[in-house]
């Protein structure tokens, strides 16, 4: 018997680095899994085939999870599909790469609406078809507490993803959900192929990460997956670090 | 097979509202031939909100990178372009591709990156007139 084996989940932004790591993770670990995507059909096709492949159901849904009632579409699939939900990783997110000098009320909004209100969409459309509980799981980066080069919305956008999810912990709680989120290190995703500074990042957690050299999505995903598990069900509002101990070194 | 005019007149209103929406600007600066990053403000963000909107709205699917590979045809990658610089044939290619851009929008030399800011609305009407195309029986 597979540890979630039978849950239904849902992963936002599931094609592609740590949202597609995750899918497939949660299936691997028993789970039928719904992805939204934006984008990415190409990509959605292939990872919903792959979780197929494990004999899980799998399907994807095109929306904006920033556009609450581009989510709200998305839902009326979902509940014809799964009906109710267990699982929910809120990773998709979008940035714009820029000083903060630079950046105008259009990123404000943008970045914002789909890295941070998205979670609280979520967690409005999902609470009512977690009816027997339910795990929340947001995507967070080391840009919530540090101040990266070019991050300044993101980081932003973060920093509110995290506070939010433990305002969310606290009203969802007595209904059983518990919504954590995972603060993923410098992960060589395609995300990071867009930043100028990317060799840098990366270096820079090789030489001080004590845990090794690189943080793969695969390492992500399993942070993700430990908060799903029924051992993980008094922790909650928490904030868990997969950097592979570079936030703690000096 | 090409968009006609009368094709592209027609989800011309729409898809000009889309951009309006999407770049948050005044509709009426939306003209078939205003270039999106030049003369409407358009970035990468935007651009993605874009296409988003144009297949829900159209029920398509434009994959990245859509209208440079679909403006480079039957010509190969070197053919078509050397070191991210269009080639000769590539830019006559392009020339021909986008006639709805004015000619003096084209640059010589011509890098692949700076094509998108040669995107106008209209570009966008028959690049969504050519998927819908794609996928009809």
């Amino acid at each position: 018997m597979r540890p979630l084996e039978g849950k239904h989940a849902l992963v936002t932004g599931g094609t592609r680095g740590i949202g597609r790591a995750t899918a497939l993770k949660l299936a691997c670990a028993g789970c039928n899994v719904a992805i939204v995507y934006y984008n990415s059909h190409q990509e959605a096709e292939t990872v919903c085939l792959e979780i197929e492949g494990m004999g899980r159901k799998a399907f994807a849904i095109q929306a904006d999870v920033g556009n609450p009632d581009s989510l709200a579409e998305a839902f009326v699939t979902l509940k014809k599909e799964f009906g109710e939900l267990d699982i929910v990783v809120s990773n998709a997110a979008t940035g714009v790469l820029r000083p903060a000098m630079e950046l105008t009320l259009k990123h404000w909004r943008k970045v914002m609406e789909t890295n941070a209100l998205a979670l609280n969409t979520l967690a409005q459309l999902v609470a009512p078809m977690m009816t027997k509980g339910g795990r929340i799981v947001a995507i967070s980066s080391l840009g919530s507490m540090r101040a990266i080069p070019q991050y300044a919305f993101i980081g932003a956008s973060k920093a509110a993803l995290e506070s939010l999810a433990r305002s969310l912990a606290q009203e969802l709680g007595p209904r059983g959900i518990r919504v954590n989120v995972v603060n993923a290190g410098a992960v060589d995703t395609d995300a990071l192929k867009h930043f100028p500074n990317r060799e840098a990042l990366l270096g820079e957690h090789a030489r001080k990460a004590p845990a090794g050299p690189t943080l793969t999505p695969e390492d992500v995903a399993n942070g993700v997956f430990l908060l799903c598990l029924p051992e993980a069900e008094m922790i909650t509002g928490h904030t868990l670090m997969v950097d592979g101990g570079y936030s703690i070194s000096g | 097979m090409d968009s006609t005019q009368e094709q592209i007149n027609t989800i011309f209103p729409k898809v000009a509202e889309l951009t309006a929406d999407a770049l948050a600007i005044d509709i009426a600066r939306v003209t078939p031939t205003a270039s999106l990053i030049d003369d409407l403000g358009a970035e990468s963000i935007d651009f993605l909100d874009l296409v988003f909107r144009l297949e829900r709205e159209f029920n398509v699917k434009i994959p990245h990178g859509q209208i440079t590979v679909d403006a480079r045809g039957d010509l190969s990658v070197a053919e078509f372009e050397e070191k991210g610089v269009l080639t000769d044939a590539g830019l006559e290619r392009l020339k021909a591709f986008l006639s709805e851009v004015p000619a003096e929008r084209f640059k010589t030399p011509m890098r692949v990156v700076e094509i998108p800011k040669l995107f106008t609305t209209e570009t966008f009407c028959k690049v969504v007139l050519r998927q819908q195309q794609a996928v009809a029986p």
